[in-house]
């Protein structure tokens, strides 16, 4: 399924739009205009841009004709969704490179079908899934250099900072939790996950946004560590 | 889908949207009273752009009479035709005194 960014300036319109896409099975990603989309096109690549014209800010033109002069982004679908029918922007859209254009009210099946057969024809890319959004995941910063995940489905993961040693990983780990991480399936965990560099660009931005104290992860890790995570991790105790 | 019955407006909403209603329904009142003081003010910029976003929005969530209302609140106050708009507004009053959501698989 393809990762898809909507971009509208009317919530109830993303919320709409989120919802069917996300029960076709897509991943989805939403902006209120086009400033914040393109922050967010930094740190994440997208099949598919779903975008209104009438936006404050930044419109829906201006932002696709700054992510048609980007290389980077010439993989990435654009539609336009819209309440415009006038020849004028249509004819805009195609013009700055629009890939196909909807025109509002939403109608499922149209907005779908339409969707589908675009993806027929340009299949989007495999992604690593990110699971960033309330309530499925919590996490917090120990230290610089190590993160904590928990996410609900999975159990407790550690993410840690891909350059450093083994020896540094249980310095670490022994001065922040006063445990050590070394066990064979815990360390595993340990090194999957920085190799990831968009999710990692992904978490770090949640985690300057959700800074917790230290004592806190403690406490927070000690509770998750007597759940599930116990039975996942076993020699993490 | 809607339809008449006496003093009710009859919606028909698809149950998978039932979720989305409650916030759904506040931001359209939210936006019809902002209509009502931009009339108040004669913004007529301002009614153009919340006619254009009940237009788009409140189709897809099954409020077509909504919507279609939020057009010709749009397309009044392109022209600054004040007893459109005036007219419009007030019909959009009485549909909101009136809604009655049903939710039904269409």
């Amino acid at each position: 399924m393809a990762r898809i960014l909507l971009i509208d300036d009317d919530q109830t319109v993303l919320d709409l739009e989120k919802l069917m896409l996300v029960e076709e099975g897509h991943e989805v990603m939403v902006a209120g205009d086009g400033l914040q989309a393109l922050e967010l096109l930094k740190l994440y690549e997208m099949d598919m841009i779903v975008v209104d014209i009438q936006m404050p800010r930044f419109n829906g033109f201006q932002f696709v004709n700054t992510v048609r002069s980007n290389p980077q982004l010439e993989y990435t679908s654009i539609a336009f969704s819209t309440g415009n029918k006038d020849k004028d922007s249509v004819v805009q859209a195609a013009k700055l490179g629009a890939d196909f254009y909807l025109i509002k009210p939403i109608i499922r099946e149209q907005f779908l079908g339409k969707i589908r057969e675009h993806f027929l024809v340009k299949p989007p890319k495999t992604h690593p899934r990110i699971e960033l959004q309330e309530p499925f995941l919590e996490e917090v910063k120990v230290h610089k250099r190590i993160y904590v995940s928990y996410i609900s489905d999975i159990g407790v993961e550690i993410l840690i900072d891909q350059d450093l040693e083994e020896g540094q990983v249980i310095e670490l780990s022994s001065s922040i939790f006063h445990e050590v991480f070394s066990a064979g399936p815990l360390l595993k965990v340990l090194w999957i996950k920085p190799h990831d560099t968009t999710l990692k660009k992904a978490f770090l931005v949640f985690v300057d946004r959700n800074v917790e104290t230290v004592r806190k992860i403690q406490g927070f890790i000690q509770r998750k560590n007597k759940s599930e995570a116990a039975l996942k991790y076993p020699k993490w105790r | 889908m809607s339809e008449r019955k006496e003093k009710e407006v009859l919606v028909y909403v698809d149950p998978r949207l039932e979720k989305l209603i409650p916030k759904f329904m506040t931001a359209q009142k939210t936006q019809f009273e902002l209509m009502k003081a931009a009339l108040k003010n004669l913004k007529y910029e301002d009614l153009k752009l919340l006619g254009h976003r009940m237009k788009g929005s409140c189709g897809g969530y099954g409020f077509a009479l909504l919507g279609e209302l939020g057009g010709k609140v749009e397309k009044a106050a392109e022209v600054q035709d004040f007893e459109l708009l005036s007219d419009s507004i007030s019909k959009l009053e009485i549909c909101f005194e009136s809604l009655k959501i049903e939710y039904r698989k269409i």
